[in-house]
């Protein structure tokens, strides 16, 4: 009986590069694209606003799985290839666009509108009031949740084994059904997702700390 | 030979990059003339479901499942390529093109015939139910009112499922050893499982007293093919004829499963 060793081990921690790269994916489209839609959330158009909240309610109402799975399955059946990577990054696009833009939306709202109008009232333009005074108020409320939501996307990348990614949890799970000791292994498994979550948990409060500075003056 | 995805982290990457370039193309064209030209056989196949799909002591693909696979590959001429699926898209990875053939354990079911062509039966065995000796179970009926773990997708709870025993509680698992562990642990009366398995488990736990309860009908299982591919299905289906006589199939049969290779049937 094979037990959980070196090779078990280094096979679990190269598959934490699987993990990483579907964060770095998920974040870098999710917060790109999450910024678009959060700009057109606060758009004069009506129209844009609310087809936003459709959206975002839509996609924040339909678990990950499922997205990932459309992405990969649904489109191929359509004819369009994405392969398990693309179709990944489109579905944590997806994903974490939703999430993030009713954070961010949420954080603009939450700064008083005596903001906007005094900004108004000192000749700024709209997209001046937004750049130089709402924004920077905003981000300082935003930046807290929007970490905590970083762990969670992490976390949910282990969803994107169902197309085929060896990812952390998955490499878990093959080397507990090689060795038959799901304790060692998902201990690692555990380990390893703490150490990259951990610097956004610390972030995250560190955050909440600072943010007892007054940020309705 | 084997190329296995994870390790090549980088062709992926680019691959898929590659693979959108070109998604246009090829995607009609009949899966043996594909596999010829594209020089490279996509196998899915679990890797945790051993012994069939798993990994030996170098974290590299192994199992019968595999061994079947580059035999296969093998006499194509071409190299091989495992997509590494779990037991619940194994059948979306064969039906969107993301695999040329599952060969992963599929058992035999008319549902699962509508959706695939099954190729010959590459594989049987028993499954069985195992329980610890104190359990009293001495057929299905018994299993009324107990909690039998299996791994979701398997045989088993194919198999379980259909025999319609009253109050028996089905509880599905991810995975063997999760399947294994619960029995362990004592969260289910008994488990569905194969004689390797239960083997296994009895040599890791001697002092628990597990034992085969009842022997459930044989489990046999094929590889699974895209409907309409009959130049593939007719190639693969010669190919397990000339090994099933040559007696390669047997070998490695009995290199995973421990046992002798009853008489594979034919349809």
């Amino acid at each position: 009986m094979r037990s959980v060793g070196q090779a078990e081990l280094t096979y679990i921690l190269l598959a934490a590069r699987w993990t990483v790269l579907l964060s770095l994916a998920g974040l870098l489209g999710g917060g790109m694209f999450g910024a678009v839609l959060t700009l057109a959330s606060i758009a004069r158009s009506r129209l844009l606003r609310r087809a936003v909240t459709v959206f975002a309610q839509m996609v924040q109402g339909t678990p990950l799985l499922i997205l990932l799975l459309l992405a990969y399955f649904g489109l191929s059946a359509l004819g369009l290839d994405l392969g398990a990577l693309l179709s990944s990054l489109l579905a944590l696009t997806l994903y974490g666009g939703a999430f993030l833009t009713t954070i961010w939306r949420a954080a603009i709202d939450a700064v008083a509108p005596g903001q906007w109008e005094g900004a108004a009232a000192l000749g700024l333009k709209r997209g001046q009031q937004l750049r130089l005074v709402i924004l920077p108020q905003a981000l300082r409320i935003a930046l807290p949740p929007t970490s905590g939501f970083i762990v969670q996307m992490i976390k949910n990348t282990s969803l994107a084994s169902i197309v085929g990614f060896i990812e952390l949890t998955r490499a878990g799970q093959i080397v507990s059904n090689a060795t038959f000791q799901p304790l060692p292994a998902f201990a690692a498994v555990a380990a390893i997702y703490f150490v990259l979550c951990l610097p956004f948990t610390l972030l995250s409060e560190w955050l909440e700390e600072r943010r007892t500075m007054p940020t309705n003056p | 030979m084997t190329n296995h995805r994870s390790p090549h982290f980088w062709r992926l990457l680019f691959g898929t990059l590659a693979a959108l370039a070109l998604s246009t193309v090829g995607a009609s064209a009949q899966t043996f003339d594909a596999i010829q030209k594209r020089g490279k056989l996509l196998a899915a196949i679990n890797l945790a479901a051993p012994p069939f799909g798993t990994t030996d002591s170098q974290m590299q693909p192994a199992g019968y499942d595999v061994d079947m696979a580059k035999l296969l590959a093998r006499d194509l001429g071409v190299s091989l390529e495992i997509v590494p699926v779990t037991n619940e898209s194994r059948i979306p990875a064969l039906l969107t093109g993301k695999a040329d053939i599952v060969i992963s354990v599929l058992q035999i079911t008319p549902e699962r015939a509508k959706s695939v062509m099954f190729t010959a039966p590459y594989g049987i065995h028993q499954s069985l139910v195992l329980a610890p000796a104190a359990t009293k179970i001495t057929s299905l009926a018994d299993l009324s009112n107990k909690r039998v773990g299996v791994a979701r997708g398997s045989v088993y709870a194919d198999i379980l499922a259909r025999s319609a025993i009253p109050g028996i509680q089905i509880i599905q698992f991810g995975d063997d050893s999760a399947t294994l562990n619960a029995l362990v642990a004592g969260q289910v009366d008994a488990i569905g499982t194969v004689t390797f398995l239960a083997n296994e488990l009895k040599k890791q736990y001697p002092d628990r007293h597990f034992e085969e309860k009842v022997s459930l009908q044989d489990n046999i299982y094929a590889m699974g093919i895209r409907r309409g591919d009959f130049d593939f299905l007719r190639w693969v289906n010669t190919f397990i004829f000339v090994h099933a006589h040559d007696g390669q199939i047997a070998t490695l049969y009995e290199k995973w499963m421990g046992e002798k290779l009853k008489n594979l049937p034919s349809f």
